[in-house]
């Protein structure tokens, strides 16, 4: 059988572009290994409340230790991966995908969903100054962007982000403030005229978390579990519409299949895929290919079906500061158990002169793990227990994402044993630019101070973009056009992060799904009028 | 095979480990975790730092002081990680709970909690460095 068209992966490209395909009326193959969590317990109350009356060894740290890997092993993981539940969307990430870490953090997933069962939950709009290296305008991406929001359910508000952040319609309403939050968004209120002189503006966040019952789900409760548990009703992840489309009999969902290569016939693409269970090898025929793997994964499916060991591509990921902002009137203060584990508020640092903008995720400090927190105080072991309990009520974390630059450009190579190669230098953070930083907040009322940012090694952000860029008029291997086609390699499509080699100072993922749509609608159009000039 | 001391040294190390932490004996749960994962770890480490961690289980009796110092003069990696681990297993028991989360609000409470521990941190530290010194660790 030929398909129309194969998807590779199951993330949030791969998924937007099935919901694509289906409405144009096209029943997609979807290629995936297809990880689902291996315990389907849910809990039904505040983790917090939970943990005053129950042992929680088997919730917190797991019966195979996962909790204590970032500190027992050299290769840390993303701390919400630690969590035993969340461990199906890094497992074999490893054996499947080998990859050589030089500097450069890399996280891969084959969970159904991809690492978007893990994602902040931030899902922004790209302006046209951010698609500059592109050969796109924010107005190709509108109607996918509406749709998306009304396929997602997006919490946000009509602010001073609102500039940066694009269009509200549709949105849900905002969700509430932590206390901490609500003061320094006042604070921010009261000296606006001062920080919008200085080219910063604060506001609610864009996230895919519901503030309310909609589509069948139900609104966020304050349950701690976020940061914990996967597939939460209220937070929106790219499986809920896979598994409707699958339900709806829409796409076909073909799992336990790792995507190796594709070789071509005369007149249609074959996909050579390793059954994860047998190791045998399977193969599926399309007339157009859809690569949705993510930015490394698809990199290597493409490195390897051209058996090139030689190329470098390029790599681009988020600079990422953390910043502690300190409230010294919150030491001793009752932890907040009911405060959100994303972001609450985001702040925008507008700098013209420079041309740089940067986006911070203001967030409490809730991580249902206080342990994780032991490792960053100096202190005995008493005392460090002392600060967690009295300190921390304290204390908020912005997360300060940096746009991509050429400057702080890795490279990816895959080597003739199949082992990924991954080089970064560390990057390069302009050092008045963080004492800028630390003088706002200061304004704001929060102490904190440049000694007390904690940069994140390159990849941290897993924000991966640029390996096969999409550029107006591709003149070389591994580039592709408007459209996704890969450069002498017709029917071939790359969908997904490995399409923009320049990623801004916010989260992306919903400019790569819209994008991801786009091209499914420019490649159903092109499957028709082939269908109406046969008939 | 590095070489350990028997069954008993994992029994003792948790005692000691989770007393200087919590001040209290150690649950059986805990222990039984704690030797699981101890036998794990153990051979992540040289047999040069698993004997200079088994002689300060042995011989040192605070073992908070010895921590905080190892940790400042990058020695008895050991000590320092099974101290963490520790603390990751410690906060899973219901009774610990209120020694990881603040239920009550009280800004005076919290002040001098930390005032208090800054300064006797500082007196471990110090301690910590002597005893490091004095047993060659």
């Amino acid at each position: 059988m030929i398909y129309d068209i194969i998807i590779v992966g199951s993330g949030p490209t791969g998924v937007a572009s099935a919901l694509g395909f289906v409405e144009n009326g096209i029943r997609p193959l979807i290629l995936d290994v297809g990880y689902e969590p291996e315990n389907a317990e849910v809990m039904n109350e505040n983790l917090f409340d939970y943990r005053k009356n129950h042992n929680s060894f088997r919730l917190m740290i797991g019966e195979d230790y996962e909790a204590l890997h970032n500190l027992i092993y050299k290769k840390t993981i993303f701390p919400k991966l630690i969590s035993p539940y969340m461990r199906f969307v890094i497992r074999n990430a490893e054996k499947f995908s080998p990859a050589d870490e030089n500097g450069f953090m890399v996280i891969q997933s084959f969970a159904m969903g991809g690492l978007a069962n893990a994602w902040g939950a931030s899902l922004y709009r790209a302006m046209d100054d951010e698609l500059r290296y592109t050969p796109l305008k924010s107005s190709d991406l509108l109607p996918y962007y509406d749709r998306l929001t009304e396929e997602i359910g997006i919490s946000g508000d009509e602010d001073d982000l609102t500039p940066f952040y694009g269009s509200t319609k549709g949105l849900l309403p905002p969700l509430g403030l932590s206390k901490k939050c609500s003061i320094l968004y006042s604070r921010y209120k009261k000296k606006k005229r001062w920080l919008n002189d200085h080219g910063v503006y604060m506001g609610k966040p864009r996230l895919c978390v519901l503030s309310k019952d909609y589509d069948n789900r139900p609104g966020y409760r304050p349950d701690g579990l976020e940061s914990w548990f996967p597939h939460l009703p209220y937070v929106y992840t790219p499986v809920y519409t896979l598994q409707k489309l699958i339900k709806q009999d829409k796409v076909i969902y073909h799992k336990s299949v790792l995507v190796k290569f594709w070789t071509r016939e005369r007149d249609y693409l074959v996909v050579h895929a390793e059954d994860i269970n047998s190791g045998s090898m399977h193969k599926f025929q399309c007339k157009k290919l859809v690569l949705a793997g993510g930015t490394i994964n698809t990199a290597k499916i493409v490195l390897n079906t051209k058996k090139d060991f030689t190329t470098k591509l390029p790599i681009f990921d988020n600079g990422l500061a953390q910043v502690p902002l300190i409230f010294p009137f919150f030491i001793g203060r009752k932890f907040e158990t009911d405060t959100m584990g994303f972001e609450s508020l985001d702040i925008v640092f507008d700098f013209h002169d420079r041309n740089l903008r940067l986006k911070g995720s203001i967030l409490e400090l809730n991580f249902p793990l206080r342990s994780v927190f032991y490792d960053m105080l100096p202190f005995s072991g008493r005392t460090n227990l002392v600060f967690i309990k009295y300190f921390l009520p304290a204390v908020l974390v912005v997360l300060l994402y940096f746009p991509s630059s050429i400057e702080n450009a890795g490279y990816l190579r895959l080597r003739d044993n199949g082992t990924l190669e991954v080089y970064s230098q560390p990057y390069k953070f302009d050092k008045e630019v963080i004492k800028m930083v630390s003088r706002v907040f200061c304004k704001l009322g929060a102490l904190t101070h440049p000694l007390l940012i904690k940069f994140a090694q390159p990849g941290f952000a897993i924000h991966y973009a640029g390996t096969l860029p999409m550029v107006e008029n591709p003149v070389k291997d591994y580039q592709c056009n408007k459209f996704g086609e890969l450069y002498k390699e017709p029917n071939v499509y790359v969908v997904d992060g490995s399409l923009f080699s320049y990623i801004p100072a916010k989260n992306f993922s919903f400019t790569l799904m819209a994008n991801a749509m786009r091209i499914a609608d420019h490649i159903s159009g092109m499957l028709k009028s082939n269908e109406e000039g046969i008939n | 095979m590095l070489a350990r001391f028997d069954k008993n040294m994992y029994e003792s190390e948790a005692e000691k480990i989770y007393k200087a932490i919590f001040d209290t004996e150690v649950p059986e749960s805990i222990q039984k975790q704690f030797n699981i994962i101890s036998e794990r770890i153990d051979f992540l480490f040289n047999s040069e730092e698993i004997k200079k961690y088994n002689k300060s289980i042995l011989q040192i009796h605070d073992l908070e002081a010895l921590e905080v110092a190892a940790r400042y003069m990058k020695k008895l990696p050991l000590l320092t990680l099974k101290f963490k681990i520790m603390v990751y297993l410690g906060e899973t028991l219901p009774e610990n709970y209120p020694k990881y989360i603040n239920e009550n609000d009280s800004f005076f409470t919290g002040f001098i909690s930390l005032f208090y521990s800054l300064i006797r941190t500082s007196y471990k530290l110090v301690k910590g460095i002597i005893l490091i010194v004095i047993n060659r660790l």
